[in-house]
């Protein structure tokens, strides 16, 4: 993997399709861990947030289980504007650790699977994103990483408390375990707002991932657990498992009521989606996303043939605007991020010239 | 000195207040003085708390709690949301402990639990310590679990087991450590 890869393709592991009804599209684990002994990033000057992150980075585990993995290491205060915002796109960096990024790193993987943010809010941020839902083996594999990384480094922890962290809301496990969920039935025929209102009482929170409360862009949304504490990790996983199943079921039910009571319309809706993004010279993020939204719920129905699910994907992750600027193309108006956005969406529906876009 | 408000006769009344943290003062004529009880009120809209305590007994007077590890105040904590190291929670505990409660439900950690002192190289290259080490981490989950079962016996029973075993890793890694200084002033 070289650095061009990891901070302008827009490919990332999390977009091969896995669910077998393409509503889920990644799972995404978090563990919170700090080192003992040393104050909490906020309160670090940035002499001694290098030296974390040196010590960090010391520690990334090179052999057994993870011998291929080939860590990339990048500081954060190198990279272009464009370039963090690719990262933040592909779900492998957070907005909050580019307030300040003197002393701020991520560790990669190869695959694209494993990032860790060093001196975020925590000295260290470890997570695992895979497509589809598969809570289970992302635990898996973060468990493996945080116990090798615990053979080296001395992480705070107190035994009610458990892991100790900057945040109170992080105690305990400091897992935070989400799936990212694409629910367009539900939300054209208005269950969407009742259902994330009982989402609390299950201990969980739901956010849009492009735009707040119901009404996200794209109609993507990301679920994930209150709470840290007092639980085991592999309760808080399987919680999350049965709760997106359920919710995974009730938007089945919402496209069958669909097929069963507007077919029609339905089929209008998808296939005017195909012809703008087919056709299209100009397309603001917002529109490119309602359409494929469209578009992805014509696939998952049976009703759209015209682009194929992975190829789907890929599309919806490259509309997005730090996908669209390059070396040459730094600063791009609205008016020609939108003619840019419209000429990939055109390329892609039409299934040729993918060599553009690769 | 003349009066600040008409300028004409002397200042007999002086009066000094604190608005907004800055200290002001002014000196008035009988005339304007008696005129002029808004001279005597604070702006409004800005509480000064201080002023609450002024008078009270000299125990009342609040120090404010720090943290011996990072420097930081209870009141810087509370406001930022976020503590400054990790042993902000033994500093603060009384503060936080409603606190964490209403966000965790009051429950204790049974999650995965740290491995003991895991930069000592002994515990990674003698085997039967390693076992150790990790019998002890599947002991202090299972403590865990059976305290929130409330099977308390029960839990006292692997809570002196897990004590002899970090007795036993702490002396070994305590010798290995001696060992190793000794072999290092040899050198
Ligand atoms: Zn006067
Ligand atoms: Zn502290």
């Amino acid at each position: 993997m070289t650095m061009q890869n990891l901070t302008a393709l827009p490919y990332v592991a999390w977009v091969e399709p896995q669910d077998e009804h393409r509503i889920v599209l990644s799972t995404r684990l978090r563990l919170a861990r700090n080192l003992s002994g040393r104050n909490f990033p906020h309160r670090l000057n940035d002499a001694e947030a290098e030296e974390i992150c040196g010590k960090l980075a010391a520690a990334l585990p090179q052999d057994g289980e993870f011998a291929g993995e080939d860590w990339q290491i990048l500081r954060l205060d190198e990279l272009l504007e464009r370039e963090q915002g690719v990262l933040l796109e592909k779900h492998l960096l957070s907005r909050d650790i580019l307030q300040h990024t003197q002393g701020r790193a991520l560790a990669v993987n190869a695959a694209q699977t494993l990032a860790l943010m060093f001196n975020e809010e925590d000295h260290l941020r470890m997570q695992a994103i895979l497509p589809g839902l598969q809570p289970e083996a992302a635990w898996q594999r973060l468990s493996a990483l945080d116990d090798r990384l615990s053979e080296r480094l001395d992480f705070a922890f107190d035994d009610k408390l458990g892991f100790l962290t900057a945040c109170p809301t992080n105690l305990g496990t400091g897992l935070r375990a989400s799936v990212m969920l694409h629910l367009p039935a539900l939300q054209i025929t208005g269950r969407l707002e009742g259902i994330f209102a009982q989402l609390p009482q299950a201990g969980m929170t739901v956010r849009g991932v492009y735009g707040e409360g119901s009404q996200s862009e794209g109609n993507l949304f990301q679920i994930s657990n209150r709470l840290t504490l007092g639980l085991t990790e592999e309760e808080i996983i399987s919680r999350l498992r049965r709760l997106t199943e359920q919710l995974v079921a009730q938007e089945v039910q919402a496209e069958e009521w669909l097929r069963a009571n507007r077919l029609l319309w339905l089929q209008d809706k998808i296939g005017r989606a195909c012809g703008i993004l087919s056709s299209a010279y100009l397309l603001s993020s917002a529109e490119a996303m309602q359409q494929i939204s469209l578009v992805r719920l014509g696939l998952a129905m049976g009703l759209c043939d015209k682009i194929d699910w992975r190829e789907l994907n890929l599309l919806m992750l490259a509309v997005q605007t730090p996908f669209l600027l390059t070396d040459s193309r730094e600063n791009l108006s609205a008016a020609e991020r939108d003619a840019a956005r419209a000429k990939l969406c055109r390329q892609k529906m039409c299934g040729s010239a993918q060599a553009d876009i690769l | 000195m003349l009066c600040d408000k008409c300028g004409k006769k002397s200042a007999t009344v002086h009066i000094k207040q604190v608005i907004n943290g800055k200290q002001t003062e002014q000196h008035l004529c009988a005339d304007c003085a008696g005129g002029a009880v808004d001279v005597q009120m604070p702006s409004f809209g800005s509480l000064d708390l201080h002023k609450l305590f002024w008078g009270t007994p000299a125990a009342d007077v609040r120090r404010p709690k720090i943290c011996p590890g990072c420097g930081i105040s209870w009141a810087e904590a509370a406001k930022g949301g976020r503590l400054g190291c990790a042993r902000c929670y033994a500093a603060f505990a009384d503060e936080l402990r409603p606190q964490v409660a209403q966000m965790h439900g009051g429950k204790r950690h049974i999650g995965k639990v740290k491995m003991l002192n895991p930069t000592a190289q002994v515990l990674l290259q003698d085997s039967a310590l390693a076992n150790k080490n990790y019998e002890r981490l599947a002991l202090q989950k299972q403590l865990g679990e059976l305290v929130d079962l409330e099977k308390f016996e029960e839990a006292a029973a692997v809570r002196d087991k897990i004590r002899s075993l970090e007795a036993e890793l702490q002396q070994a890694v305590q010798q290995a450590n001696a060992a190793d200084q000794k072999a290092g002033d040899e050198r």
